[in-house]
């Protein structure tokens, strides 16, 4: 079956478009986890609640693209609330208090979500113009599936100008290398920290919208994309665009291709890939630091 | 003076134990998910035997029905726990819905022992009415065979010859596929594929649906339900799928609890059940009225089967004379009972302890601009088999 070009192909397209949806969720907090070392579980939440806005946008009449164009700012202003409010106060707390409070906050957005919008899962409408599947060499696939892979393509590229080509990305890179000396050197590191968590935040939603018409939105969507994006950042690497591009590539494509090797084992297939790259690189692919004092 | 006080105290207190005798409530106690992945289904039910005590209680030959709702989370362990609590420490009389089939097995055991009748009002795992039957235990629902073997051989004689299985890895939709299996193989099907994906924790079909559009079946059998059930089915529609290789599910795929999130992917779509709302009997429509009534929705399977364990509940009570303090009498009469329920008729078998009823099959059609389903046939009096179910004799 696997050498059926034409299946072998769609397989290849499907891994990609699951990578991409990875991608959007773990640059902000592969960027945020080496930036700031801050384990922010919730990020996953921020993810949950953009998809829910998009769906009551949906329901008030208005496009997908509406909701597109709204809900990630909206999560993004959730989650640089959630910063200031809780999530600052144990920034220089170690990781376990990191994790407590922001395990702490999946539960409660989740109850959230569920006292708001009750337990059912909701559907976001693809937009029409995306409806239907493309001819693509003899496969028929999906337009929406597509216009992700293409989405996570041009926010990959355009992640990869700021960070490499703008003097706000050289600061960026500057305090994941080395936060005590970027800080000697004048650099309001607060700052810069305040704004790639939203940009993250505002990536995270926009991972949210995007993956509501093809994944659905429901209580628990937060902890299953979680986990996901944990092990993509842990494979790929902290703080880096191209661990994050690495990592989500391996894992996205280790998923779809695990589930038509051996279905029994898909989630162990992600694992596996973890445990192995942890063996020989126990930070991770390509991270941004490799010989931190930090670690 | 004395003694004429002490009898006088002695009377008081005799008296006293006979007042509170006649006023003792009917204790029924159900362990259904109030929190957790079936709260929904949780809460239909819970709301069909509530109108059931409504209905045909609220007392029974003087004694009022009291209803204790216990939750256990999804989780057989709480439920286990919340049994004990309901049989030791609330001294309930009877168990009559319960949701889970794991809880179901869990307090089996634990019921029998302290000979307290169980009905259970989902729990549709073979075995609690085959293997693992109890002459406690009744099941007021469905069993996952009397679903899945009627529809084998519908199918075949439809012209669906070549069958792929698409389905969550747990154990319900591997007992619906291994009861559809047989009967559809035996009527001269082919099951071409069957592959499952990890239980909760898919997202992402298109791996399998690619490979079930790869063998080229006459119809996908597609096992899923929640939040996998919507996210199957608009991927099946997205891949292209719908219109090309029709689906065909059993309850609990196409649910109206879901018709919101599924739209119109689920069009066409072919299910056998055990309830519609849509069937046309007076019992059912009445129900649906008097649901909506103090509900303001429509009524769903699960909250039929919560209605009918609490009525087959009260039918026994009310055949003991309201004398449910003897368990074995209480026990003898559930299995007597049988009535015309909004599924229409339904019995329970005294062999099997599992009701027999319709099954139905329908397909999900658009009306207007929702989804109904539209009744296409009617397989009656379903039973199970009683050969695998080794019952001691009540006592």
């Amino acid at each position: 079956m696997l050498l059926d070009p034409y299946f072998f192909a769609e397989q290849v397209l499907n891994s990609l478009q699951f990578s991409m949806l990875l991608f959007l969720l773990a640059i902000g907090l592969s960027v945020v986890f080496g930036l700031m070392d801050y384990l922010n579980l919730a990020h996953g939440t921020i993810y949950m609640f953009a998809a829910y806005v998009a769906f009551t946008v949906t329901q008030l009449g208005g496009s997908f693209w509406a909701a597109l164009a709204l809900a990630p700012f909206v999560a993004a202003a959730v989650g640089l609330l959630l910063y200031f409010l809780l999530l600052k106060r144990v920034e220089r707390s170690g990781h376990l208090a990191q994790v407590l409070l922001t395990v702490g906050i999946i539960y409660m957005g989740t109850d959230l979500m569920r006292i708001a919008y009750g337990d059912l899962p909701k559907g976001v409408a693809q937009p029409d113009v995306l409806k239907g599947a493309v001819n693509l060499f003899g496969i028929l696939y999906p337009s929406y599936r597509l216009f992700l892979i293409g989405l996570g393509l041009v926010v990959m590229t355009a992640l990869y100008f700021a960070l490499e080509r703008t003097r706000l990305g050289a600061l960026v890179r500057a305090g994941v290398d080395d936060r005590a000396t970027a800080e000697t050197l004048g650099i309001d590191i607060g700052k810069v920290f305040a704004l790639v968590f939203a940009i993250g935040t505002y990536l995270a939603g926009v991972g949210g919208v995007v993956a509501a018409p093809i994944f659905g939105v429901y209580p628990g969507m937060d902890v299953t994309i979680i986990i996901l994006v944990l092990i993509v950042v842990v494979v790929g690497g902290l703080g880096s665009l191209k661990g994050a591009i690495l990592g989500s590539l391996l894992i996205g494509f280790a998923d779809t291709f695990g589930k038509i090797l051996l279905p029994q084992f898909a989630m162990m297939i992600i694992y596996l890939v973890m445990a192995l790259v942890l063996t020989f690189r126990p930070t991770g692919l390509l991270p941004a630091r490799r010989f931190s004092t930090s670690v | 003076m004395r003694r004429a006080l002490c009898a006088g105290a002695v009377c008081a207190v005799l008296s006293m134990n006979s007042a509170a005798l006649a006023a003792d409530p009917f204790k029924i106690g159900g362990i259904l998910a109030t929190t957790g992945n079936d709260v929904p289904q949780g809460t239909e039910m819970a709301n069909g035997m509530r109108l059931a005590i409504e209905q045909i209680g609220p007392q029974v030959n003087g004694r009022d029905i009291q209803l204790l709702i216990e939750d256990d989370g999804s989780n057989p362990n709480t439920g286990l726990q919340k049994a004990r609590k309901l049989i030791q420490s609330d001294k309930v009389d009877m168990i009559a819905g319960v949701l889970l089939s794991a809880t179901a097995l869990a307090i089996s055991p634990v019921a029998s022992a302290a000979k307290v009748p169980v009905i259970l009002s989902l729990a549709s795992a073979n075995a609690l009415t085959g293997e693992k039957c109890s002459p406690w235990v009744f099941r007021a629902s469905y069993a996952n065979s009397q679903i899945a073997e009627p529809f084998g051989p519908w199918i075949a004689a439809k012209g669906y010859k070549n069958i792929f299985i698409l389905g969550a890895d747990f154990v319900t939709p591997r007992e619906f596929a291994g009861d559809f299996r047989r009967t559809f193989e035996k009527a001269g099907g082919k099951v071409v594929g069957e592959v499952y994906s990890p239980f909760n924790k898919t997202q992402d079909f298109g791996p399998y649906l690619a490979q079930a559009r790869s063998a080229n079946p006459d119809a996908i059998l597609a096992f899923y339900y929640g939040a996998e059930a919507i996210l199957f089915a608009k991927q099946y529609e997205s891949f292209g799928l719908k219109g090309k290789i029709p689906m065909i599910a059993m309850l609990g795929t196409t649910p109206v609890m879901l018709r919101q999130a599924q739209g119109s992917s689920v069009d066409g779509v072919i299910s056998s059940l055990n309830y519609i709302p849509e069937l046309q009997n007076p019992e059912n429509i009445a129900f649906q009225k008097a649901y909506r009534e103090k509900f303001h929705a429509s009524a769903s399977e699960f909250a039929v089967m919560g209605y009918d364990s609490m009525r087959f509940a009260i039918e026994a009570a009310k055949k003991v004379n309201g004398h449910v303090e003897d368990r074995v009498a209480l026990a003898k009469a559930i299995s007597q009972v049988s009535f015309n329920s909004a599924r229409g008729p339904t019995r329970m078998n005294p062999a099997t302890h599992q009701v027999d009823q319709n099954v139905y099959i329908a397909k999900i059609v658009k009306k207007g601009d929702a989804e109904v389903f539209d009744l296409i046939d009617t397989i009656p009096n379903v039973s199970t088999d009683a050969s695998a179910c080794k019952m001691a004799p009540l006592q």
